[in-house]
């Protein structure tokens, strides 16, 4: 039998019947999309791997104990569970580091602030710039919205519902962040 | 659809227009050069969003492996 032919249903079902290959291949099917939305989340290589193990533990598990039942769209529904503990992740990282400076305010804002202009001016200074680096400068929405709709293959009426906006909203900032990538890949020589 | 805009295009491109739509953008589109053009940039642009795709490390597969194979050996017992 040919598993690489198999559908993704077909493909847990042989899993959940003992066949573990089959569970190596849907990880590997489906790897691109996952680990490409979470890393662009993230924006850092060891914590993306993380959180991609964590991922697909968490998927495991729930195939496990029968809750699985997003038939035929297991694709998107691995993305949003990786999309959703990277989401945790920053979270977490932001309520946890509350160092305040003399006057009271958290400089976990001004870190952030820092790192970007180092990364704006390494990036400034270079020739070649990869697009990889262009998706991590969008604003967070713009990124956001393009990494769910391009690597998590979600519809834009479930991105609005995702993050609570209009549709009108979610595919205005699609309209920008595409635009900016444009404008970027312009003017600062991308190559693909 | 009465007038196009980029957002329509967008939609057109990630297959989320019915089929009427996609009727009245292919229309628009052979008959207006702007929005052909416009057409054209976003494609290109999305196009090559799909040379940005990355793997996991084979370890991180190894290890998802081996957490799946102690749950499988958990579960026969």
């Amino acid at each position: 039998m040919n598993l690489q032919k198999s559908s993704d249903q077909e493909l847990i079902r042989l899993y959940l019947k003992g066949n573990e290959a089959s569970l190596e291949i849907l990880i590997k099917r489906h790897q691109k999309s996952v680990y490409t939305s979470i890393y662009l989340m993230v924006r850092d290589r060891s914590l993306a791997e993380d959180i991609f193990q964590e991922t697909f533990i968490k998927i495991i598990n729930t195939l496990r104990t029968d809750r699985y039942n997003e038939e035929g769209k297991f694709g998107p529904w691995a993305a949003r569970i990786g999309r959703n503990l990277a989401i945790d992740y920053i979270r977490k990282m932001k309520r946890d580091v509350t160092i305040t400076d003399s006057q009271g305010n958290d400089i976990f804002s001004y870190l952030r602030i820092a790192e970007e202009s180092v990364e704006d001016k390494i990036i400034r200074n270079q020739t070649e710039h990869s697009l990889k680096e262009l998706v991590k400068l969008l604003p967070e929405e713009q990124r956001q919205v393009l990494i769910m709709r391009h690597w998590g293959d979600m519809s834009f009426k479930e991105i609005a519902d995702n993050t609570g906006v209009s549709i009108n909203t979610a595919l205005g900032r699609m309209r920008y962040a595409l635009n900016n990538i444009r404008k970027m890949m312009e003017t600062q020589n991308v190559k693909v | 659809m009465a007038k196009m805009y980029t957002e329509d295009l967008i939609r057109f491109i990630y297959n989320e227009t019915t089929t009427d739509e996609s009727n009245d953008i292919s229309v628009a589109l052979l008959s207006n050069s702007n929005l052909m053009a416009e057409f054209e940039s976003l494609n290109e642009t999305i196009t090559q969003l799909d040379s940005l795709s990355m793997i996991p490390s084979p370890t991180s597969i190894k290890i998802i492996m081996e957490e799946a194979h102690r749950q499988s050996a958990e579960f026969a017992h």
